[in-house]
């Protein structure tokens, strides 16, 4: 039997996908290492944005490449946020039909699981009802602070000044602290 | 002296809470339409804070969470843009239209995986030959070439690897649309008789190596014209 040992040529991908991967090649890494990606996950990262990028551009020649240099940031974000919903709704659906064995989430905060032994059920649940009984506006601030996100995050994605994320998380981790006080929780 | 919880000791014990619910094998309680509107900041502001409330509460929510905030990362926000968005607008306020575009495709990429169409059989040569060891990053693809007839292009072999618990297959249209996909712990895979390939038509095919460890490898994608003369 004859079979061809030639490799598979970059260069068949089409050169505009090929310097397009180039350029953000290292935004990809970025994106991988800032989410606890490893360098096996980064290269299949890669390939990834290789597919889709071929997919969007409809082919390697001619046509895709002038579809590459029209694509706009809403179109692109479109594509890319519906194939997210796709893969997370898959992999639900994989963890429901699944019977335990559910890995830990990939961010949990610093400490998580080393000192979860200083803490009663109790306590915790205690702490819990503290933060539930916080006002609406203050409460979801005060939980993304305390899970480790910074102020920055926080008046981004809820489109407020970091005056006013300062203000609602100050009161917010007060009125915390008296209400554990109130309850006779002490650290 | 009144002690006082710190912002230390109530993020060890926000800490222990989250560890305790991911030990539980409940769903995620939050839908991914509400998430994708949240990182959107679609809809009122009440609604969005329930969210993330219920989105803090989640370790599982919050890590889909991430995923999709990563992706939204510095793209312009719906009260930043016009309905209709030109690259030369997006490149005109301060960032390049460029690292939108890449920042997008490059959380789209961590978030991606290839659809797989279920159902599909797979036949697999038993006259296979014991391919070569090569111990690399990707397998190698070996046949058919680029360019072959319609008789020598259903038959696909590729180098072993190592710790490769199996492999995925694809075959895709020019379109990006799977033809064939399939799992197999060969290294050879001939085409079932009824996935129908067209003369004078291009396709692309890749292997992607899946390990006992989990990781998995994509090989370059591949040519394939199928000729109609031998």
């Amino acid at each position: 039997m004859s079979l061809s040992s030639e490799a598979a040529d970059p260069a068949h991908v089409g050169p505009t996908i090929e310097r397009l991967l180039i350029r953000f090649g290292d935004v990809v890494r970025r994106a991988g290492a800032k989410y606890g990606l490893d360098r096996d996950d980064l290269d299949e990262v890669l390939q990834e944005v290789r597919i889709r990028l071929w997919r969007q551009g409809g082919a390697t020649d001619g046509d895709g490449e002038a579809k590459l240099t029209t694509l706009t940031p809403a179109y692109i974000y479109r594509a890319a946020s519906s194939a997210a919903l796709d893969l997370l709704r898959r992999r639900r659906s994989e963890k429901q039909r699944s019977t335990g064995g559910l890995e830990a989430p990939p961010h949990l905060p610093a400490g998580a699981g080393a000192d979860d032994r200083l803490y009663t059920r109790e306590s915790l649940a205690a702490i819990e009802a503290a933060i539930d009984a916080l006002a609406p506006a203050r409460r979801p601030v005060v939980r993304m602070y305390l899970t480790g996100y910074p102020r920055e995050e926080i008046a981004s994605l809820l489109g407020w000044s970091d005056d006013k994320v300062r203000n609602l998380l100050y009161r917010g981790l007060e009125d915390l602290r008296q209400r554990l006080a109130a309850g006779g929780m002490r650290p | 002296m009144t002690r006082t919880w710190t912002d230390e000791q109530l993020k060890t014990a926000v800490a222990a809470m989250q560890a305790k619910r991911a030990a539980t094998a409940d769903p995620a309680t939050v839908s991914l339409d509400d998430l994708l509107a949240l990182v959107e900041r679609r809809g009122s502001e009440a609604v969005r804070l329930a969210t993330l409330d219920a989105v803090m509460r989640d370790p599982r929510a919050r890590a889909e969470f991430d995923l999709l905030r990563a992706l939204t990362a510095g793209m312009p926000r719906d009260d930043e843009r016009p309905a209709s968005v030109s690259s030369e607008a997006s490149s005109s306020r301060g960032g390049a239209w460029w690292s939108h575009r890449v920042t997008l495709l490059a959380a789209a990429a961590v978030l991606a995986v290839v659809i797989v169409p279920a159902g599909w059989r797979m036949r697999t040569s038993a006259s296979r030959q014991e391919p070569l060891r090569n111990v690399g990053a990707a397998t190698q693809l070996l046949a058919p070439a680029t360019s072959v007839s319609l008789g020598e292009a259903r038959r696909f072999t590729w180098y072993a690897m190592s710790g490769v618990h199996r492999y995925r297959f694809e075959l895709l249209s020019v379109e990006g649309l799977p033809v064939f996909t399939a799992r197999t712990t060969d290294t050879v895979l001939v085409l079932p008789t009824d996935v129908p390939l067209t003369a004078n038509t291009e396709y692309r095919w890749w292997v992607v190596t899946e390990r006992t460890d989990g990781t998995q490898r994509p090989s370059p994608f591949r040519r394939l014209f199928v000729r109609s003369t031998p």
